[in-house]
């Protein structure tokens, strides 16, 4: 007899429905599976056989024929197993529901019949609402995941047995239901803090900033001067996460398979790769293309320490997501696209020797050798941190005792910013002021004539590219933001120009 | 740009007097420059700051005088002579060791340019598709002595090219002038060997005009100087003792870090500070 069963794949963020077509007929004993399916869904049959058969139901030998439709598009991954164990129990009518229509069966199956977790729930759940799908059936592991989505009816099973009585009407299998803001709720202590680090007040400033708005910053210094403490720093002053925000960082963790035991997470990530990192593992592919660090940091930091000591190949590639803030990879098998808006946190030594610009130690360093070093970095790189801040060491005697804020007092300024400018790109589609674009500057950052004359002279002075003149006043935007004026004036933009040292001629 | 040949008896004569004078010079530019009285200013390619510092102020002051000055293009030294030069409105004369089609290195194109948008003068002996080699160099260092009164030596290391030069101006019998160096950098050590085979210890402009009764006459030209405002009274005063960072200056002030960066960024448009890499400097046209 035939029948049908539905289940997803993820290409990508994108889901699509794979339609498992089972037929059992007499001739030749055979198992075939046909629809272009991966090594990994070929050998599903022997863990569907076996955990039939360890259910205590006999299979006959008869023809099996599985085709998993559309079949043109190549299907990867474990997750089939369940559906098509449903399918098959569907045609020997062990299973007498009828009514699995708007139901997907996702799950990978042990020997024993038990429930495998999976990876990509979120993402999948989400999709399979998009596409007007009623009901998940999946592993219990995977429900705290799932029941995020609402409007989509969640069940969790631990077996195939289990499944089977619940089809059949011979069992209940409760809802899960979870509770979303205690998640949020959740009190997270960090043992960092900003009242840690004395002095440097004006990279503090720039990171509250780059935190306001999103926007990427570059700290060079000399060696010891205290870049990488600050910036360890920085998530703690990061605004909270809304739940769309959370939603979409969770399904990038989710296909990654680096969820762990968090449902969705609450906290904005802060991926630290070592500067060894290949372009594949930074910027996602592989065969089936997953996605990479860039697309793990999505809506958080992505922090990049020393580095001009990364290859000089894997940070040109970096120059297209930082602008476009989505990833196309392209292989063989797949183009699929991930987002990665995230934003770059960055530590560089000012010259090879590391005390160029200190007061404790003479730079042995000559023009030359300077110049050759910087050149590592390349100009359109540059051009892309908004925020460029030079840090030196801290003569501590000299330190004048100032108040020491710490991170709740800027995180509160950081959240309203935030929150001013969620308010007014509400119809945008973005969320900071860093994702500006040249159309939406010229609406949202308007200069008085006065003090665009002043920024033309100066940017005259200093030969600035276009992208430079753009940063400086989406920086002065978030400035604005954070003293919670809407006017851009004169002292933002003079400030915001001071964060631009490096892109000089 | 064109390229223009010039023959030997066209020469100045203080070029066609020394003994291997050359067969021909082509050149770019402003040639009236030639005639003129001028002064060369050289030194070692890998320049030190302290060497930067004192090439521009010496390179400043003849600038100022309306001394032409003499240098070789090359990266460093000769770089930082010709841009200040042209920096104050003073003419350059850039004498190459290769042929003007071939500009080396290929970096200085940009200053090749500017030497002559601003009324310098670029010069060689060679045909205009002759690759440079390290005959050539030592070899053009003759005319770079021969068409000035005297050489300025900012930096040497031991047995450079910059020895090459003294020697050729010496035969020449012109005065070779050299800034002294720290005793145990190697890029002292050049000038201080010159200052024993008896090039003139030189300190300060004047040690060198005195020696030219031609340069004595030249009246320096002022320097425009502004009031300063106010406001700006702390932090020029901090940076006129030492170049500093922001972290330097918030230490030494009782700003709040946004009224600093506004302060900064007002002087910096008034043209009285620079900023590099993050570093605060006095700019010394003002000063």
């Amino acid at each position: 007899m035939l029948s049908f069963v539905k289940s997803m794949c993820l290409q990508g963020l994108e889901g699509i429905i794979i339609n498992v077509e089972i037929d059992i007929s007499s001739g030749m004993p055979c198992w075939e599976i046909v629809g272009l399916p991966d090594t990994n869904i070929k050998e599903s049959k022997e863990r569907v056989r076996t955990a039939i058969k360890n259910c205590g139901i006999e299979l006959l030998s008869r023809r099996y024929i599985i085709n998993l439709s559309p079949a043109n598009v190549r299907k990867t991954g474990t997750i089939l197993d369940l559906a098509i164990a449903v399918g098959i129990l569907t045609s020997m009518k062990t299973i007498k529901c009828t009514n699995i229509e708007e139901t997907i069966f996702i799950g990978e199956l042990s020997l024993d019949g038990k429930l495998n977790k999976v990876n990509g729930v979120l993402p999948i759940c989400i999709e399979a609402k998009k596409k007007g799908i009623k009901r998940v059936i999946l592993p219990k592991e995977n429900v705290g995941e799932a029941s995020i989505t609402s409007g989509i009816e969640v069940i969790g099973v631990n077996n195939l047995k289990e499944l089977i009585d619940f089809l059949n009407g011979k069992k209940e299998i409760l809802k899960e239901e979870i509770n979303i803001s205690n998640i949020f709720e959740e009190i997270q202590e960090d043992l960092l803090d900003y009242s840690d680090v004395k002095g440097h007040e004006m990279s503090k400033r720039a990171l509250e900033i780059a935190a306001a708005g999103g926007h990427n910053c570059l700290m060079f210094g000399s060696a010891g001067s205290g870049k990488t403490m600050m910036a360890k720093r920085f998530p703690t002053i990061l605004p909270d996460l809304s739940f769309e925000e959370a939603l979409e960082i969770t399904k990038i963790h989710s296909v990654a398979g680096i969820l762990k035991n968090q449902n969705l997470i609450s906290k904005r990530p802060f991926r630290a790769p070592h500067h060894k990192i290949t372009e594949t593992a930074l910027i996602g592919g592989g065969r089936i293309p997953k996605p990479g660090e860039v697309s793990l940091a999505h809506l958080g930091v992505l922090f990049l320490d020393e580095l001009l000591e990364f290859d000089k190949k894997t940070l040109e590639i970096l120059r297209i997501p930082m602008e476009d803030k989505q990833i196309n990879i392209t292989r063989l098998e797949a183009v699929v696209s991930y987002p990665c808006n995230f934003t770059t946190i960055a530590s560089m030594n000012p010259c090879p020797c590391g005390y160029y610009g200190s007061k404790i130690k003479e730079c042995t360093c000559t023009e030359n050798q300077r110049q050759n070093y910087r050149a590592k970095l390349s100009g359109p790189l540059i051009d892309r941190f908004d925020l460029q801040v030079q840090v030196s060491s801290i003569d501590y005697s000299k330190l004048r005792e100032k108040n020491i804020e710490n991170s709740i007092t800027i995180k509160k300024r950081v959240n309203k910013a935030r929150e001013i400018q969620s308010n007014r790109y509400k119809n945008e589609r973005i969320y900071s002021n860093s994702e500006l674009t040249a159309k939406m500057l010229e609406k949202y950052c308007f200069l008085d004539k006065q003090i665009f004359k002043v920024l033309q002279e100066y940017l005259e002075l200093y030969k600035l590219s276009n992208r430079a003149y753009s940063k400086i006043l989406k920086v002065a935007r978030t400035i604005a933001d954070l003293a919670g004026e809407e006017k851009i004036s004169l002292e933002h933009i003079l400030e915001a120009m001071q964060y631009r040292i490096l892109d000089k001629e | 740009m064109e390229i223009l040949k010039l023959e030997p008896k066209d020469f100045p004569i203080k070029l066609q007097k020394i003994k291997d004078s050359p067969k021909q010079l082509y050149y770019i530019g402003n040639i009236s420059l030639l005639y003129q009285d001028s002064f060369a200013i050289v030194g070692t390619r890998k320049i030190t700051d302290y060497g930067v510092k004192i090439c521009k102020a010496f390179s400043k002051e003849f600038s100022l005088r309306d001394i032409p000055i003499v240098s070789g293009m090359a990266i460093g030294t000769d770089t930082i002579a010709h841009k200040t030069a042209i920096e104050y409105g003073g003419g350059t004369i850039a004498v190459l060791g290769g042929g003007l089609e071939r500009i080396f290195p290929v970096q200085n194109y940009d200053l090749f340019r500017r030497i002559i948008e601003n009324g310098g003068l670029v010069l060689s002996e060679y045909e205009n598709n002759v690759k440079p080699n390290k005959t050539t160099f030592p070899q053009r260092n003759r005319i770079v002595t021969a068409i000035s009164e005297g050489v300025l030596v900012i930096e040497a290391a031991y047995r450079s090219g910059t020895s090459i030069t003294a020697n050729h101006a010496w035969k020449q019998e012109k005065k070779v002038f050299a800034i002294p160096g720290k005793i145990d950098s190697s890029l002292g050590i050049g000038t201080n060997i010159l200052i024993k085979q008896g090039a003139i210890l030189t300190t300060t402009i004047s040690d060198i005009l005195i020696n030219y009764p031609q340069f004595m006459n030249k009246k320096r030209k002022s320097n425009p100087s502004k009031k300063i405002k106010k406001e700006y009274k702390k932090i020029y005063q901090i940076l006129t003792e030492s170049a500093s960072s922001i972290d330097d200056l918030i230490c030494q002030t009782d700003y709040k870090i946004t009224d600093l960066l506004k302060i900064l960024s007002n002087m910096q448009i008034e043209n009285i500070i620079i900023q590099d890499m993050g570093v605060y400097k006095i700019n010394e046209e003002f000063s």
